[in-house]
């Protein structure tokens, strides 16, 4: 058959069994089997408002157990058995985790998905809000958030192909098309490289470290007020050590980068630097996400009642302490629905990996880790044992953000 | 914010801010600007050191993406008769001949068909489900709402494997129909929230007015509410559009040849002698260019189907 014609059956079949499903059984309810006559007639009403609700959700609730319900099931039960040579699955046990526990690639891994968990988020959140405050104080705010907002707009493989490129490596003494080497290489030993490449990330990992000692002191410092919740004590406490451990992992990263030499004028692959490429990789996904951070707590900045920003100049407050103490506070809930939200895509976080290093390099994360036992390795049972530590880890933010949205409606 | 306002940033705060906003923003677009530009680099001017911001624009990217050629010897040129088309007369400097179409267009094709496929689907079932926990008393309507809303935030690759399995018994792997009732049944969670939103807006009392005047439930949904909610489900189509449009991970995983999507496809596009950049970088701009628009254009209702309205402005 003609492709064209087909195309059209197809569309006709398509459009009209839905139509007619719908059509169709509402009839068979009000005409059929409940008539509105007759002598129960009032009945046969009741009767058919209560099965009609079912009518319209059954094919989305039946679309969704099929294919998002059922299978997670059905992974934890493939993570627990094996599967046959001569075909079927037998009990297992815990012996695909055990096994899976036994691998490094998994633990580099969870050791990858980690960090993703903890720098995307918190450098897109950072960034958001640092650029939601600085677009809203300048004449050309809308053009330039327009701006920032673009990358959203890209599908994760398109960005990675589009990063790929900035990456790009050719060998020395050849030409190179990545935007990163040819800034790279415009570097030298002089003053100017000194202040770019080490001074500059130098002083931003100083302010880091700050902020995080702040918060831990922040935490800290109301802990006596807090009588007899050792729930909340423990919580508060953890987050503390936290955030003075993170300090301090930054702080002790500062001399080594002022003395360390770098490889000037050779091209780099960056995506086969150990450990850092992680960060070329993370950054995508913060190029893409500090848009969507920045629209929202831009929206939030702007519902902060100004009288709160005015009593705080009257009393003196500098810049500094009015964003963080008086406006920080106040959006501090729209802050962690972007922060949570952005934990969810970090997460799912596959397409990028997968297309831009295919977890080579020590760049494995979970999600690709699994597609690797599954289609490479065609071991299943381990597989699903990683896709079930995935669903573990995302389970307590989903059941929080969860809790918080029914919170909300009522 | 009147003039004298006192919260109003002075001249050097504006100054300060206005430099890093430029500094960040161009970050932010280079990459972009690149591969856009690189789609119209000619081979040997993607590859120049140092790289050429200017250059003399060539086709040669989107005719790579379209057509396969293969490389001849001067000799074999000269038997061939003239090139007819510019497209020819392009690839011929090259000391290449086109011998045929290549992959782009079915992969591209296949995108739009799976992408208004499925959304044309969850639209459908998402309507009439988010009409029904508008409008009728649902038991445990609340459970249900919140079990669809959990389904969107599962990471979906987990679900990949029983899938996979069900999709080979049933024979739907790589096929156009088993993609798109895959993409459905993900954007379905997104579609009836925010059609909920969207139809919780419309006033109850002008389908009680229709009921009253003797049509039915069915005529009165497709007769009163569509038509009031037309802007809202033409706004959840766009969402769920852009998903399938976008959507990589199940693509990879249960398509090779015939059903496959642009997305896998881009990255692969290999030219004679490696990774062919003006063409990839060609078929990325095709791809991309829609969805930016749309994008941008729909930025705020966007933003209430990203956090499922949990930032309503």
């Amino acid at each position: 058959m003609n492709p064209a014609l087909q195309a059209i059956v197809t569309i006709f079949i398509g459009v009209g069994g839905c139509v007619g499903y719908f059509w169709l059984s509402n009839q068979l309810l009000d005409k059929v089997l409940f008539p509105p006559r007759g002598p129960s007639a009032g009945r046969n009403i009741n009767r058919a408002n209560m099965i009609r609700p079912w009518l319209f959700l059954l094919p989305a609730l039946a679309a969704l157990g099929l294919y998002l319900a059922y299978p997670v099931v059905e992974t934890l039960r493939l993570s627990l058995s094996e599967r046959l040579p001569e075909g079927g699955y037998t009990w297992v046990g815990l012996e695909n985790y055990r096994q899976m526990a036994a691998e490094p690639k998994f633990w580099e891994a969870m050791r990858n998905n980690m960090l993703w968990l903890i720098v995307v988020p918190a450098a897109s959140t950072g960034f958001g809000l640092l650029a939601a405050q600085l677009t809203d104080r300048i004449g050309w705010g809308n053009i330039a958030k327009s701006l920032i907002f673009m990358p959203m707009a890209i599908s994760f493989v398109g960005a990675a192909v589009i990063w790929k490129l900035v990456y790009d490596t050719r060998p020395a003494g050849q030409e190179q098309i990545g935007v990163l080497n040819a800034v790279w290489l415009t570097f030298d030993e002089g003053p100017v490289s000194f202040i770019v490449l080490k001074l500059l990330p130098a002083l931003v990992l100083l302010i880091c470290s700050a902020l995080l000692v702040w918060g831990a002191w922040l935490l800290l410092r109301t802990v006596p007020a807090l009588h007899a919740r050792p729930g909340a004590l423990a919580l508060r406490g953890g987050l503390a050590l936290a955030a003075l451990w993170l300090g301090w992992a930054l702080l002790s990263t500062i001399p080594p980068l002022l003395s360390a030499r770098l490889p000037f004028g050779q091209p780099r692959t960056w995506l086969t630097i150990p450990f850092w490429n992680n960060f070329f990789l993370m950054a995508v996904l913060v190029w893409i996400q500090t848009g969507f951070a920045m629209v929202i707590l831009s929206a939030a900045l702007r519902g902060i009642p100004e009288e709160t920003v005015e009593a705080a100049i009257v009393d003196g407050a500098n810049p500094f302490q009015i964003f963080f103490r008086i406006k920080v506070p106040q959006i501090a809930g729209t802050i962690v629905v972007v922060w949570t939200t952005i934990t969810i895509v970090v997460l799912k976080v596959f397409d990028i990996v997968f297309a831009m290093t295919n977890g080579q390099w020590q760049t494995q994360v979970l999600a690709n880790y699994m597609y690797d036992k599954l289609f490479r390795t065609g071991d299943w049972g381990v597989g699903s044992a990683a896709a079930m530590v995935l669903m573990a880890l995302v389970t307590p933010i989903l059941v929080w953000n969860v809790w918080n949205a029914r919170r909300e409606m009522r | 914010m009147s003039a004298f306002s006192i919260t109003e940033p002075t001249r050097r705060q504006k100054w300060i801010a206005g430099i890093l906003v430029a500094l960040y923003a161009l970050i932010t677009v280079m990459p972009l600007v690149w591969i856009v530009m690189t789609g119209f680099k000619t081979g040997p001017d993607s590859i120049a050191y140092p790289p050429k911001v200017v250059f003399s624009p060539s086709l040669e990217g989107y005719v790579n993406l379209f057509t396969t050629q293969t490389r001849l010897t001067p000799e074999q040129i000269e038997t061939l008769p003239p090139p007819e088309t510019w497209y020819d007369r392009l690839v011929r400097e090259r000391e290449k001949t086109i011998v045929g179409p290549s992959r782009f267009g079915q992969r591209f094709l296949n995108s739009v068909v799976i992408g208004f496929g499925s959304t044309f689907l969850s639209v459908f079932l998402g309507t009439l489900a988010a009409y029904a926990f508008s409008r009728f008393k649902v038991p445990l309507k609340d459970d249900l709402l919140f079990f669809i809303l959990s389904t969107r935030m599962m990471p979906p690759i987990a679900a990949a494997i029983p899938i996979f399995l069900m999709f080979r018994t049933l024979g739907l792997s790589d096929t156009r129909l088993g993609m798109i009732l895959l993409y459905t049944a993900v954007n379905l969670s997104l579609a009836v929230w925010l059609l909920k939103g969207f139809i919780d807006e419309i006033p109850r009392e002008y389908e009680e007015a229709a009921l009253i005047d003797g049509y039915t439930r069915f005529q009165a949904f497709y007769k009163v509410v569509l038509p009031q909610a037309a802007t809202g489900i033409a706004s959840t189509a766009i969402f769920c559009l852009i998903f399938a449009w976008n959507e990589y991970a199940f693509a990879v995983l249960l398509t090779s040849g015939n059903a496959q999507t642009a997305p896998p496809f881009i990255p692969t596009i290999i030219g004679v002698g490696g990774l062919d950049w003006p063409a990839v970088a060609a078929g990325a701009t095709l791809f991309l260019l829609p969805v930016m628009i749309f994008t941008i254009v729909l930025r705020k209702h966007l933003l209430r189907g990203i956090t499922f309205g949990a930032v309503r402005k």
